[in-house]
């Protein structure tokens, strides 16, 4: 057990498991363990299956359909999901726009979208970042003209994640120039098949399309389709900023899924005829390793414990826990990629869009090297590390 | 022991508090140790049935951090820590008389468990005890012994006739023991102890191994909350100098490159306290998987104390590496605490041989099939 759970957390871990490994499908399992791509069609199926059971929501206030789960019993349920090979549930609606409409949206827009969420029928992206508007968000430029009962929307959008899978895309756009950046910016609903909206994809590093750019021309958005206050949205914008940073604790089961991979593997690679694992100075390596998931995971717990003290420890934990969390996790897959290093490194780029039905040593490696591409990205999303930096400098005094 | 309710926590606190910043660091330490007995500290660890108030290990972390914050002489660790807790559990009741002298502040004892051949290996021992007519007598040479000049009496670790491990009592000044003190590098004189057919009292009935074990993973787990007070002190004084500190025009805060770092510090400071408190907690729940929760603690504390005292240094420039400022002290004081009862690596060394037996076997599972580029 663990020393910030009780007895009550101790039983409910144990049902998660059991859950994940009575229902998960096996070719879902499959392609994350394997670190293949996951389809829309997947995530969905999994989002269901979560609902069925009342999970998906879990996190949720009760009046809105969910579970009322505190953090640490989310931590709980994310932390054995994940650890079990459970797709990471995409944020968009769940975790970012969701309980934004169910803080600050008004009972019309509650009615129209949270049952989309809810049900998973609905897929969101995120319009946040524009080409000169990463870190440094309140620079976006993207302009909403106010024209009758509408706006009129005009810019781009970039690292739109999913934008290609999504219905509805919440987005941050300018209203006015005021003083400071931050003021002016106003939240939208865009439907992605409003006239005017296109989708172009990136491929990433690890030659996948996941993200994307998404152009914005003259495209006609509803007045109700604001939420809250124009000119505020800011507000919104950095109370879903701190749900994405919290969100960063599946890391810790993930974290215990890479160790799992790590250890295969090197039941798997040799090195003069003999199997790694064999070798004590690899478990030496390991075991560093271990200490840093070790501590992380008691970092999470400190800050999940101390949660809700105050704001400012909150912004500072929160931050903290990214920086953390993204450097073990590449520590981690950068072992990996030092067992496999030996073989060449052999990527097949081909069969990174498997059906997950079969798992062989070759697509591991190939899904292992992709988890390290990837993961490049991890200590610049939701704000780059040194930003994190910044954020906590600032809340300290300094 | 069960640890404190939280009023009785804070109320010790206050104590430990009061007595550590009104202490100066080189104030002898009799008068420091009356004053721990008067507030009732030193009952602290001791049971209640030996005139204690018990308290767990999170509860000892507590002072640990004030005598590091304060870097404060006081023979704690040794005494109340290691050894009130060895005594207590080899000999239960019948140890409550010296358990009480421990309580009242009458006796302070030192563990001397290292030998000059066998490193942190302390199962490699080669003192032995046997028995008598008079009683059992030690052989053996003994170095490491924190608090030595400071201890009425040592527990020494020994092998007997039957290869066990035994933990003896010897006094001080018993027939056949020599003790030397020698200066370490943070100031604090280390014992050697030589034993020629000393005297001893064999605590407890048959084999110690795992007692002695026990006792050196609480003893880790307290110079670690020793280290995260001292490491507090110097993040807060860094801190304060950096932004009071003037270099180009500026307050040495308002550089970035500062302020990530000091920020680095601050990170190492809250991984700290996460794995202090997760290894105190699972001292005092018996965690079954306490091993990993220890050396996780010392490993990943070993790092972050070398983090800080170096950059503690560092942001402090010039003035950082004076025998005048505190912070060149926090240094040695770190490096001390890290090499006592294991340094990271050999933590790490012994936690790797945990990984390998724990999950050697899996990895190799199924793996008939190698890897190979066809």
């Amino acid at each position: 057990m663990r020393h910030w759970e009780d007895e009550d957390l101790g039983s409910f871990r144990r049902e998660v498991r059991a859950f994940c490994a009575e229902k998960l499908p096996q070719d879902i399992r499959n392609k994350v363990e394997l670190g293949i791509v996951l389809e829309k069609e997947d995530q969905v199926r999994w989002q269901k299956i979560l609902h069925q059971r009342g999970w998906f929501l879990g996190h949720w206030p009760r009046e809105q359909g969910g579970q009322g789960w505190d953090v640490r019993r989310r931590f709980a349920f994310l932390d054995e999901a994940t650890a079990a090979g459970a797709p990471r549930l995409s944020p968009f609606g769940l975790s970012y726009v969701g309980p934004v409409l169910y803080t600050f949206g008004t009972k019309d827009q509650c009615d129209r979208y949270l049952p989309g969420i809810r049900n998973s029928d609905t897929w969101w992206c995120q319009g946040y970042s524009e080409p000169n508007a990463g870190s440094d968000l309140a620079n976006l430029k993207t302009r909403a003209v106010r024209d009758g009962d509408s706006y009129r929307v005009t810019g781009q959008k970039i690292w739109t994640t999913t934008a290609h899978w999504a219905d509805m895309m919440f987005c941050l756009v300018r209203t006015s120039v005021e003083e400071r950046p931050q003021q002016g910016i106003t939240f939208l609903l865009i439907d992605m098949k409003s006239p005017g909206v296109s989708v172009r994809p990136i491929t990433t590093m690890d030659m996948v399309h996941e993200t994307n750019e998404v152009f914005l021309d003259d495209v006609v958005v509803p007045v109700e389709n604001r939420v809250g206050e124009e000119g505020k949205g800011w507000t919104y914008a950095k109370f879903l900023l701190d749900n994405e940073r919290i969100s960063m604790i599946y890391v810790v089961g993930r974290i215990k899924l890479m160790l799992r991979q790590l250890r295969e593997l090197a039941g798997k690679v040799d090195e003069g005829q003999q199997p790694i694992s064999s070798d004590p100075y690899f478990w030496r390596d390991y075991a560093a390793l271990e200490v840093d998931a070790h501590t992380l995971e008691a970092l999470v717990a400190r800050q999940l414990v101390d949660a809700g003290v105050d704001d400012v420890q909150r912004t500072i934990g929160a931050s903290i826990l990214k920086l953390r969390c993204t450097e073990v996790m590449l520590a981690i897959a950068q072992a990996q990629v030092d067992l496999m290093a030996r073989l060449g490194l052999p990527y097949d780029t081909s069969r990174l869009h498997g059906d997950g039905l079969s798992r062989d040593d070759a697509l591991m490696m190939t899904g292992l090297l992709r988890g390290h591409l990837s993961g490049r990205a991890a200590t610049i999303y939701g704000g780059t590390s040194e930003i994190q930096k910044n954020i906590v400098a600032k809340a300290i005094g300094l | 022991m069960t640890p404190l309710d939280i009023e009785t926590r804070t109320m010790f606190a206050a104590t430990v508090g009061r007595v550590f910043s009104t202490s100066d660091a080189g104030a002898n330490v009799d008068g420091i140790w009356a004053e721990l007995a008067e507030g009732g500290v030193l009952a602290l660890g001791i049971p209640e049935w030996a005139d204690g108030v018990g308290g767990g290990m999170a509860d000892l972390g507590m002072v640990m951090r004030s005598i590091g914050a304060a870097l404060s002489p006081a023979p704690y660790l040794s005494t109340v820590v290691i050894s009130a807790w060895l005594v207590a559990s080899l000999e239960g009741r019948r140890g409550k008389e010296g358990l009480s002298a421990f309580a009242a502040g009458k006796r302070r004892i030192s563990l001397a468990h290292y030998e000059p051949d066998a490193g942190y290996s302390g199962s490699a021992s080669r003192t032995a005890v046997a028995e008598r007519g008079s009683g059992p007598v030690l052989n053996g040479r003994k170095h490491f012994v924190l608090d030595a000049e400071h201890a009425d009496a040592f527990l020494v670790t020994a092998r007997d006739a039957a290869g066990l491990t035994r933990v003896c009592l010897v006094d001080r000044h018993a027939p056949g023991l020599e003790v030397s003190v020698e200066q370490a590098v943070d100031g604090t004189r280390i014992g050697r102890l030589t034993l020629r057919g000393a005297t001893a009292k064999i605590l407890g009935d048959g084999d110690a191994a795992g007692r002695v074990e026990e006792a050196l993973e609480r003893a880790n787990v307290a110079v670690c909350a020793e280290a995260l007070g001292a490491m507090e002190e110097i993040t807060e004084k860094t801190r304060e100098y950096l932004r009071t500190r003037r270099a180009f025009g500026r307050t040495l805060s308002q550089f970035q490159v500062l302020q990530h770092r000091f920020v680095d510090m601050l990170i190492a400071l809250e991984e700290t306290r996460a794995v202090v408190e997760a290894a105190e907690a699972a001292c005092d729940h018996k965690d079954a998987d306490r091993a990993t929760a220890v050396h996780a603690c010392k490993i990943t504390t070993g790092r972050t104390s070398r983090f800080v005292s170096a950059q503690g240094i560092q942001l402090h420039g010039g003035v950082g590496v004076t025998d005048e400022l505190i912070i060149s002290r926090y240094y040695k004081r770190l490096m001390m605490l890290e090499a006592s009862f294991g340094n990271s690596a050999h933590h790490l060394r012994v936690f790797a041989g945990i990984c390998q037996q724990r999950y050697g076997d899996d990895a190799t599972d199924g793996s008939a099939v190698r890897i190979q580029r066809s």
